[in-house]
C-alpha cells in the first residue's frame, strides 16, 4: 500500500471531463460578476458614479460602502481591503463589483461605472521603498525585516583583512516575478442557504487551496459565520490560490448579499495575470570570506531586497523563509542574513511554490559559482567542501540530523553518467550539422527546503482530521484540498495501511467546512508530512475506539464484523509535536522546521550560439522525499516542478507597464514550457525516513522549484563561458552575455 | 470564458455545388470553416461576425492526396497531420511535410487543413487580443479603428502572414484551384496573398480554395523550410523561411528562390539571390541579401533586433536542410522535441 504507485483516485474523472470546475456549475437563476478595478497605480478615488445613459436595472452593484462588517481581507495584518475605499494603491485593484444576468451585461456594465480618480505620486522601485514617499505600509513602508546572525560574522570579516589565505568575495543576482499560471482561473460561486437551525446563510464554492482562509477573511467581512465554503475540483494552485481566493470569495458573497441570488465570479486569464499575486522579485548581494585554497565558506554576509507589492499578503513569511534558506544547503560558521521586505504600487505579490526559497537558492548557488570561478577551483568541488554533514549547525542554531545533502548529490551524480538520450537538444534525432554551432554544458545545483510551517507554527496551528467508519468503509475529513498533487489519492493509502484493509474502502470528504475540521492550509509542502500523520493518528485511534468497542484488538474485519452497532464511528486527531523543537521567532534561533528536503539537479543543456536559445536535453534529479507514499505521484510533483523551475530559468517574464500593469497577459506572451520544451527527466527518489512523518514521509512540494534554475545558469557559464547572474535567461540576455564575453 | 456569440447559423454541404450555392446565396455573411483553430479563436475575440457558417468538413471532395507524375495534388481538406506524416509527400516534398510538422502543436495539426491553413488570417500583437483589450486602444486599422499601432503614422495595416505552409508552397511554385459560382480559375499560391493585412488574399467572397497543386520537382532540385519561434509546439512564427534550388553534380546552385514570412501581410520573396558554386561565402550571401530586405515589426510580440538578427541564422540552417545536413527539426527555443 505505502510505496505502491496507485492511479490517482481524481484521474478518471479529470481526463474524461466528469470532473466539476466551479465555471462547470450553473446555479439557477445565477448572476455573473465582473470587478471594476483601478487604471491607476495610485490614486485617490473622488467618487463613484453610475453612467445614467446606461440600463442598470437588472444589475447589482456593490461598492466600498455596502460592506456589512469590515472591509478587509483579514490575513496577516488587516491593510488589505475587500475594496478600494478613498484610495487605490495598486492597477487592477477592485473597486467595485457588478453582477447582471449575462457575462455580456456585466462587463458592459463595469464601464459605465464612473470613478473619479485624482492620481497620487507612485512607487515602483524596492530600493527606494523603505522610509520614502509615498506611504504605504506602516510608518515605513517595511512589510518585514529580519535580521539573523549565527557565530560571529563581523569578526570574520574584519579578520579576512590582510589575510592571504582568505578572500572576499561578493555579487549580486536577481531574480524576477513568476506566474503560478494554475491551469483554471480564479473562480468562485455564492449562493444562498438555509442552514440547520433555519437561519439564511451562503454557500461559497469555488477553486482553492485553504478553505478556512477563507472562512476568516469572509467572516470579518460579513460580521458572521453563517456560509460555508467548499472547494471545487481545482485545476491549480502553486500557491496562487492560497490567499486569493478569500478575496474573490468575498467579491461573489456581496454581490450575492446585495442581489439576493446567486453569483458566480470567474476571472478571464487576462484579468487574473494582471490582478493576481506572482512570486516576489528579489535582489540580492552576498559578500563572502572563503578560503582560497578549496572554497570553504568562512563568513557568509547576505542582504535580500524583495518587492511585496501593495498588500502585506502573506510576504513576511516568504522573507522569514528567505532569510532561513539563504546560504543554501552548505555549512558556515558566521552568518549574517538580512532580508528587507518593502511596499510598492504594483500588484500584491503572494505565495508561490517554494516561497522565498527558490529564489535565495538561485544567489546562493549562482555565488558558489562565482567562487569557484574567482578561485580557479571546481565548481562541483566548492559544493562538496561545503555541504551539510550530520551534526551541522545551520544558520538558526538547529542541530542537523539523518541528512540527505551528500546522498543525493551521489546518486544524481551516478544517475548523470546515464549516456544522454540522442540527438542535439532534447530529443532532436541526428542533425550533425548543427553541432558547431551547439554548445553543450551541464550543470549541478543543491537544495535543501524546510517542510512544513516554520518554528512554531504546526504547534500553535494545531492542524485536525477526522476519520470515520461509514458502514463497513471509512471516510477521511480534512481541509487539505488535493490541487493536483494528490492528496486524495495518498490519504487513503495511509489509512488504508494503518488499517491493514484495501485502498478502495477508504474515501475522502469533499472539502466543506461544515464536514471537516480545519486541518490548516493546504501550503508549506505540509500535506503529506503533517496532515498526513494526523490522518494516521486518526486511523491508528479510530483503531484504538473500535478495539475497545468490540473487546478485542485484530483484524480489522474481525472487528468490524463483531460490532453490534452499526453507528457511525467518528474519530478526530490533532497535531502535535514531540516538544524537542524549540524555536525563538524573536532571535530566529532554534529549530526553524521538524525536518528538511535535500535534492540534487543536474541538467543537460545545450546553448545556441547563434541565437542564444537554451535547448534543455536532460534533467536529473535526486531528492530525499523521506519516504515516497506514491512513487508515480512524489515523481510526478517533483518533475512538474521542475519543469515550472526551467521556465523560471529561461522563458518566463513578466513585462510591467509604467503602471506596473502586466503586458503580456496572455498565454501567447507569457511563456511556459510546453511538453516538448521540457527536457529528458531522470528522477531518483532518496528515502531517508523522518521519524515525525508518517511511514516516514517528508514534504516534497516545493524542493524540486528550489534550484533547477540555478544548474540552468552553471550549465550556461559552463558551455560558454557567459555568466547570468538574472532571471530570466532569455535567448536576447543570452546573446548578450555572450557577447560581452568576447 | 470567451465564448462564441450565437449569432450564426451552421449549414453542413456535402458537395462543392452546394458549397457554391450557398456562397452565391449568402456572399459576404458567409464565412467557411474547416478544422476551425483559427476562426473559432478569432470568432471568440469577436473579430468575425458572420451570419452564416459554411462547415465544409462533410464535403468528401475536398479530401485526399492525389499522386500524380507531373505533380501533387492535395484536397483542402488534407489535414495538416496527414501531410506531416505521409510518408510519400515527405520523400517528394519534404519542406512541405516539415512546415506542415510545424504548425501550432499536435491539437491543432490534427484539427487543422491544409486549406486553413493557406487561408489563415494575418496576426498582430494588437488585433489578436479580446474585444475588451482592443477597445481599450480605441481598435486599428484591421477593424473598429483608423490608427495603426505598430506604424503609428502608417495608413496600410501590416498585420503578419504566419501560415507555414504557404511559403514553402510558393518556393515550390504550387498553384490554388478556386472556385466560385463564376467558375473555376488557378492561381499561383503567391498570387495568392496581396500586400493588405485587413484581408490579405486574393480571394472573393464567393471563392472556396479547393486543391493545391504542387509540380514534382526535378532530380536536382534541394529544398528546406526553418521556423523560429518561442516554443517547440503552439506558437505562431517569429519568422519562417523557405528555401529551394537546384544543385548539380558539380555543386552549382542555380534557380534559387528564398522566401521568408510572419514579417509583413504577405510571404516575402529575397530578390537578387546569387547562384553560382554553392560554399560556405554563397550561403552567407543569401543571409546577407535576406537580411537586407527583412525587416521585423513590433506586429509579433518578441524584440524585432533579435529577430532581425536571426534572419541569416535561419537562411543557413534552410540550407543545411536542403543539402540534408540537418535532422528534420525545427529551429526554436526548444527546437521539435
Amino acid at each position: 500500500m505505502i510505496g505502491e504507485g496507485l492511479v490517482r483516485a481524481d484521474g478518471q474523472a479529470k481526463v474524461t471531463g466528469r470532473a466539476v470546475y466551479v465555471d462547470d456549475v450553473r446555479p439557477e437563476g445565477c448572476l455573473y460578476a465582473a470587478t471594476v478595478r483601478s487604471p491607476f497605480a495610485h490614486a485617490r478615488i473622488t467618487g463613484i458614479r453610475l453612467d445614467p445613459d446606461f440600463d442598470f436595472s437588472d444589475v447589482t452593484v456593490v461598492t466600498a460602502a455596502d460592506i456589512p462588517g469590515e472591509n478587509v481581507v483579514a490575513l496577516m495584518t488587516d491593510d488589505q481591503p475587500a475594496l478600494a475605499d478613498k484610495v487605490v494603491r495598486h492597477v487592477m485593484e477592485p473597486v467595485a463589483l457588478v453582477a447582471a444576468p449575462t457575462r455580456e451585461k456585466a462587463l458592459a456594465a463595469v464601464s459605465h461605472i464612473l470613478v473619479d480618480y485624482e492620481p497620487l505620486p507612485a512607487l515602483f522601485d524596492p530600493e527606494r521603498s523603505r522610509g520614502h514617499e509615498p506611504s504605504l505600509f506602516g510608518s515605513d513602508n517595511v512589510y518585514s525585516h529580519i535580521t539573523l546572525v549565527h557565530g560571529d560574522p563581523d569578526g570574520a570579516f574584519a579578520s579576512a583583512e590582510g589575510n592571504a589565505d582568505v578572500r572576499i568575495i561578493e555579487g549580486t543576482y536577481r531574480v524576477g516575478l513568476q506566474e503560478q499560471l494554475y491551469i483554471e482561473p480564479q473562480g468562485m460561486i455564492a449562493t444562498h442557504r438555509v442552514d440547520a437551525e433555519g437561519a439564511p446563510g451562503l454557500t461559497l464554492f469555488g477553486s482553492m487551496q485553504c478553505p478556512f482562509y477563507v472562512v476568516k477573511a469572509l467572516s470579518r467581512v460579513l460580521g458572521h459565520k453563517r456560509f460555508n465554503v467548499v472547494q471545487a475540483v481545482t485545476g491549480g494552485g502553486f500557491g496562487g490560490k492560497e490567499e486569493y481566493p478569500s478575496l474573490v470569495a468575498i467579491h461573489a458573497a456581496l454581490l450575492a448579499l446585495k442581489s439576493g441570488k446567486s453569483v458566480k465570479l470567474i476571472y478571464r486569464r487576462d484579468e487574473d495575470l494582471r490582478a493576481t499575486t506572482k512570486r516576489h522579485p528579489c535582489r540580492l548581494r552576498y559578500r563572502t570570506v572563503v578560503e582560497v585554497r578549496t572554497g570553504r565558506l568562512l563568513a557568509f554576509d547576505g542582504h535580500m531586497l524583495f518587492d511585496g507589492g501593495a498588500y502585506n499578503t502573506l510576504s513576511p513569511v516568504v522573507n522569514s523563509r528567505g532569510v532561513i534558506h539563504a546560504v543554501g544547503p552548505y555549512r558556515c560558521e558566521n552568518v549574517r542574513s538580512e532580508a528587507l521586505m518593502v511596499a510598492t504600487n504594483t500588484p500584491p505579490n503572494g505565495a508561490f511554490r517554494g516561497f522565498g526559497a527558490p529564489q535565495v537558492q538561485f544567489a546562493a548557488e549562482r555565488h558558489l559559482d562565482r567562487i569557484a570561478r574567482e578561485l580557479g577551483l571546481d565548481p562541483l568541488d566548492v559544493r562538496r567542501v561545503n555541504l551539510y554533514r550530520d551534526g551541522d549547525l545551520t544558520p538558526t542554531g538547529q542541530t542537523l540530523k539523518d541528512i540527505g545533502a551528500k546522498i543525493v548529490l551521489e546518486a544524481a551524480l551516478e544517475r548523470a553518467q546515464r549516456p544522454l538520450p540522442p540527438g542535439n537538444g532534447s530529443g532532436r534525432p541526428g542533425g550533425g550539422g548543427q553541432a558547431a554551432r551547439l554548445a553543450a554544458g551541464r550543470g549541478l545545483a543543491l537544495a535543501w527546503h524546510g517542510c512544513g510551517f516554520t518554528g512554531n507554527g504546526e504547534a500553535n496551528l494545531q492542524g485536525k482530521a477526522d476519520l470515520a467508519l461509514e458502514g463497513r468503509d471509512l471516510r477521511v475529513y480534512t481541509s487539505s484540498t488535493d490541487i493536483g498533487q494528490g492528496t486524495e489519492t495518498i490519504f487513503p493509502q495511509i489509512v488504508a495501511a494503518a488499517l491493514g484493509i484495501g485502498v478502495g474502502r477508504v474515501s475522502v470528504a469533499p472539502p466543506d467546512t461544515d464536514l471537516v475540521p480545519d486541518s490548516g492550509p493546504t501550503v508549506a509542502s505540509r500535506t503529506a508530512m503533517v496532515v498526513g500523520g494526523v490522518v494516521l493518528k486518526a486511523a491508528q485511534a479510530l483503531r484504538a475506539a473500535l478495539a475497545s468497542e468490540v473487546g478485542f484488538d485484530g483484524d480489522f474485519d474481525a472487528m468490524l464484523d463483531a460490532r453490534t452497532s452499526d453507528a457511525v464511528l467518528r474519530v478526530r486527531e490533532q497535531y502535535a509535536d514531540d516538544g524537542t523543537l524549540v524555536w525563538d521567532p524573536k532571535t530566529y534561533r532554534g529549530d526553524a522546521y521538524p525536518t528538511f528536503g535535500w535534492s540534487c539537479v543536474i541538467v543537460d543543456l545545450e546553448v545556441d550560439l547563434d541565437t542564444g536559445e537554451v535547448l534543455y536535453r536532460r534533467l536529473v534529479q535526486a531528492t530525499d522525499v523521506g519516504r515516497a507514499l506514491n512513487p508515480v505521484l512524489a515523481s510526478g510533483q517533483l518533475e512538474g516542478g521542475a519543469l515550472q523551475a526551467l521556465g523560471y530559468a529561461t522563458s518566463e517574464e513578466v513585462v510591467l507597464d509604467e503602471r506596473g500593469c502586466m503586458r503580456n497577459d496572455r498565454l501567447t506572451n507569457y511563456i511556459i514550457p510546453t511538453a516538448l520544451d521540457a527536457p529528458e527527466m531522470e528522477t531518483v527518489l532518496i528515502e531517508i525516513p523522518f521519524a515525525g512523518g508518517p511511514f516516514g514521509a517528508k514534504g516534497i512540494g516545493e524542493i524540486p522549484h528550489d534550484v533547477p534554475h540555478a544548474a540552468v545558469a552553471q550549465a550556461i557559464e559552463r558551455a560558454t563561458g557567459a555568466v547570468l547572474d538574472r532571471l530570466p535567461m532569455m535567448p536576447e540576455r543570452v546573446m548578450a552575455a555572450l557577447e560581452r564575453r568576447r | 470564458m470567451l465564448r462564441i456569440a450565437p449569432t450564426f447559423e451552421v449549414l453542413r454541404p456535402e458537395t462543392l455545388d452546394e458549397v457554391v450555392n450557398l456562397l452565391d446565396q449568402h456572399g459576404e455573411a458567409a464565412r467557411l470553416i474547416a478544422g476551425g483553430t483559427d476562426f473559432v479563436p478569432n470568432l471568440k475575440h469577436g473579430l468575425y461576425a458572420p451570419e452564416v457558417v459554411i462547415d465544409l468538413k462533410g464535403v468528401s471532395a475536398l479530401r485526399g492526396i492525389e499522386h500524380r507524375p507531373e505533380s501533387l495534388v492535395f484536397g483542402a481538406l488534407v489535414g495538416l497531420h496527414e501531410m506531416e506524416t505521409d510518408t510519400r509527400v515527405h520523400a517528394v516534398l519534404p519542406s512541405l511535410s516539415r512546415a506542415a510538422s510545424l504548425v501550432a502543436g499536435p491539437q491543432q495539426r490534427r484539427m487543422g487543413t491544409l486549406g486553413g491553413n493557406l487561408c489563415l488570417d494575418t496576426r498582430c500583437v494588437y488585433i489578436n487580443q479580446t474585444e475588451f483589450w482592443r477597445g481599450a486602444l480605441g481598435g486599428c486599422l484591421k477593424k473598429d479603428g483608423d490608427v495603426c499601432h505598430v506604424t503609428v503614422t502608417g495608413k496600410k495595416c501590416v498585420a503578419a502572414a504566419s501560415n507555414d505552409t504557404a511559403p514553402v508552397l510558393i518556393s515550390l511554385g504550387a498553384t490554388v484551384e478556386l472556385l466560385s459560382p463564376r467558375g473555376v480559375r488557378h492561381l499561383p499560391v503567391d498570387e495568392l496573398y496581396i500586400n493588405d493585412g485587413i484581408r490579405n488574399l486574393a480571394l472573393g467572397h464567393d471563392e472556396v480554395l479547393t486543391r493545391v497543386f504542387v509540380p514534382r520537382p526535378g532530380p536536382q532540385r534541394r529544398m528546406g523550410f526553418e521556423k523560429l519561434r518561442t516554443r517547440g509546439a503552439i506558437d505562431f512564427p517569429l519568422l519562417n523561411c523557405a528555401l529551394a534550388f537546384d544543385l548539380d553534380e558539380a555543386e552549382n546552385l542555380s534557380e534559387p528562390v528564398l522566401i521568408f514570412s510572419a514579417v509583413a501581410a504577405r510571404p516575402r520573396s529575397i530578390s537578387q539571390l546569387p547562384v553560382g558554386r554553392l560554399d560556405a561565402a554563397l550561403i552567407a550571401e543569401f543571409g546577407q541579401r535576406a537580411f537586407a530586405s527583412v525587416r521585423p515589426l513590433t506586429n509579433i510580440n518578441a524584440d524585432v533586433d533579435w529577430r532581425r538578427e536571426m534572419v541569416p541564422h535561419l537562411v543557413s540552417r534552410a540550407f543545411e536542410a536542403a543539402l540534408g545536413r540537418a535532422s528534420a527539426t525545427p529551429f526554436s527555443l526548444s527546437n521539435a522535441r
